[in-house]
């Protein structure tokens, strides 16, 4: 009981003392999906953009995740769809995530500020779950604001869009970021450095979306434990659903990475 | 170096005596701690009664936060045991306990520059699970002013952060309290002031182990002071004891100099550094009563017998090892 006490007032905590910075990744990202909304006719509509993505290349479009045949047409849906795989929305949410994990964890221990929380009857694992509740929590901000500000955008565009299946998109983009930010507590569990644990984590989320788009990796049997091979937002913005394996993946990620991050925490010296 | 091994050896276990039949309240045993080749901290035995106050001393580098990080459980000793008003630190729910009735000063809080001092108070006794009863208190005593705890902290000076600091580690009444340097930054006011604190927290019978590299501070406060060097205990005496242990300085001045008076002071036992200027002559003596039964005998016009200071123990323990065996 009294545990879960503790990673409430470690959660309620951390984010008091970072809601200006989730305030500025929300606003960041809301403003950024508002923008491509609005200036979809000011960039020259659907035919514009339809014969600019046609001449992309098979591998820029693997790497934008596009949709895989073109023929069948790319439209306004399809368009702002990709505003969920754009690099700076997917920047944005793994930067947040990263930050979060390397400043809970190796920052806390560079600072010093650690020891005033563990010197009391505070376990180590109540310490790194409320850390991780908070970039959670703070991942999901990120992606609603980002529903949000597309939702507002659109209504400035004449076409009758799905929202709630971008609703959908966002939620899966709020997966992804915390998959992502499971990956990096667990390497952040390991340091004491926030340099180093930093460095590391932005490597993981960096090189985990480039082996997804190396067809000879992307298409192996082990493909699947990539986060970012379960994110496809124009498919849920096409289809309206979201893969449930996907969703188990990225929750594995999230879970086993907090976990794992818990035990190496808990046995680990703190210096 | 076998003696001071010999003298640590002979103070742990004097204080075993001292504290046997009550559960020792700051409890080393064999404690080692290894970085690969690098031994941060060796074979570290040491008991601390309760209600007793511990200075630790130590040059920078020493081993002090090393060993203040393994009474906390902050670090696993690669070797021995470390146990907290008699909890097992390496126990995950006995460290709990202890650390309920414990309170930290560290000597870098790390304090959130954005928050304001009011709330860290706050939020740290929400998670010590005891009230801080003694919060006002201590704010009147260190004169911390109501608006300087509704400031962020990042704009408090230092001082103030680190009163700030003192009060989270106290306001909650601890049995045991562990303070690592908390006099850096403090203006000479707030320093008498945490003394004052400190000395009432002594007499309500909790323990107190101050760690400090300012020799004057352990000296005006502690009952003993434990000395550590390259990461091991070179001494745990009492004060008192450490300094009839060491040399005094003498300063005599006869009536008349003749070779004799020379021959005699040089062949007195335990001394060193005879040295003469005019009629005046000092030197360091290790048998006080062989030289006061000397001096009754000589021409004496004026003497001065200094008692060693808490410096003159530190630097003995402190000197390359060269210049201890010369």
């Amino acid at each position: 009981m009294h545990e879960a006490g503790d990673v409430w007032l470690i959660f309620r905590s951390t984010l008091r003392r970072k809601r200006m910075s989730l305030f500025w990744f929300a606003l960041s990202v809301a403003a950024f999906h508002w923008l491509v909304a609005v200036s979809f006719p000011a960039i020259g509509g659907m035919e514009a953009v339809t014969s600019v993505v046609r001449t992309f290349p098979e591998g820029l479009r693997t790497l934008l995740k596009l949709a895989p045949n073109l023929q069948a047409g790319f439209g306004v849906q399809d368009y702002l769809a990709f505003t969920w795989i754009h690099p700076l929305f997917i920047g944005l949410g793994a930067a947040f995530v990263v930050s979060r994990a390397s400043d809970g964890l190796t920052g806390e221990i560079e600072r010093g500020s650690i020891y005033l929380v563990l010197s009391r009857p505070v376990q180590r694992w109540t310490f790194v779950l409320g850390k991780a509740l908070e970039m959670t929590l703070g991942a999901g901000v990120v992606g609603l604001t980002a529903w949000i500000g597309l939702a507002v955008g659109v209504t400035a565009l004449p076409y009758d869009l799905p929202l709630p299946n971008y609703l959908l998109a966002a939620a899966m983009a709020w997966l992804l970021f915390a998959a992502l930010g499971g990956g990096a507590f667990l390497i952040a569990s390991f340091f004491s450095r926030t340099s180093i644990g930093g460095a590391l984590a932005i490597a993981w989320t960096l090189i985990s979306f480039v082996l997804d788009v190396i067809p000879l990796i992307a298409n192996s049997s082990l493909a699947w434990l990539n986060p970012w091979h379960h994110y496809f937002p124009q498919e849920i913005v096409a289809t309206g659903r979201v893969d449930p394996f996907g969703v188990i993946v990225l929750l594995g990620w999230l879970l086993g990475g907090v976990g794992a991050a818990v035990w190496i925490f808990a046995r680990r010296d703190l210096a | 170096m076998t003696r001071t091994r010999s003298t640590a050896l002979g103070s742990y276990l004097a204080a075993m005596v001292a504290v046997n039949g009550s559960t020792p309240a700051i409890a080393l045993q064999s404690v080692s701690k290894r970085y690969g080749d690098f031994e941060a901290v060796s074979d570290l035995n040491l008991r601390v009664a309760a209600g007793e106050v511990l200075g630790f001393l130590g040059p920078n580098g020493a081993g002090k936060t090393t060993t203040i990080r393994l009474l906390l459980g902050f670090l696993r000793p690669t070797a021995g045991a470390v146990h907290l008003l008699g909890h097992d630190m390496a126990a995950p729910k006995a460290a709990l306990q202890a650390r309920s009735q414990l309170g930290f000063v560290p000597d870098v809080a790390g304090l959130d520059p954005a928050a304001t001092g009011k709330w860290l108070l706050d939020e740290l006794a929400r998670l010590q699970r005891r009230p801080p009863v003694d919060r006002n208190r201590l704010i009147d005593a260190l004169e911390l002013r109501s608006q300087d705890l509704r400031r962020p902290m990042g704009q408090l000076s230092r001082g103030t952060r680190q009163k700030i600091n003192i009060v989270q580690g106290m306001q909650h009444r601890p049995d045991l309290l562990i303070l690592d340097e908390p006099t850096e930054g403090l203006d000479p006011l707030a320093k008498r002031a945490l003394f004052g604190l400190l000395r009432e927290t002594h007499a309500r019978g909790a323990t107190i182990f101050f760690s400090s590299h300012v020799l004057s501070e352990v000296e005006e406060l502690c009952d003993r002071v434990a000395l550590i060097r390259s990461g091991r205990l070179a001494a745990v005496d009492r004060i008192d004891d450490l300094r009839t242990q060491m040399q005094r300085r003498v300063t005599v001045q006869f009536a008349n100099n003749t070779p004799e008076i020379e021959q005699q002071l040089a062949a007195l036992p335990g001394i060193s550094t005879l040295t003469r200027t005019d009629n005046r002559w000092q030197f360091l003596t290790g048998d006080l009563m062989a030289t006061l039964r000397l001096l009754a005998a000589l021409p004496v016009v004026d003497v001065a017998i200094e008692p060693p200071s808490l410096e003159d123990i530190f630097l003995r323990y402190y000197r390359p090892e060269e210049q201890r065996h010369a």
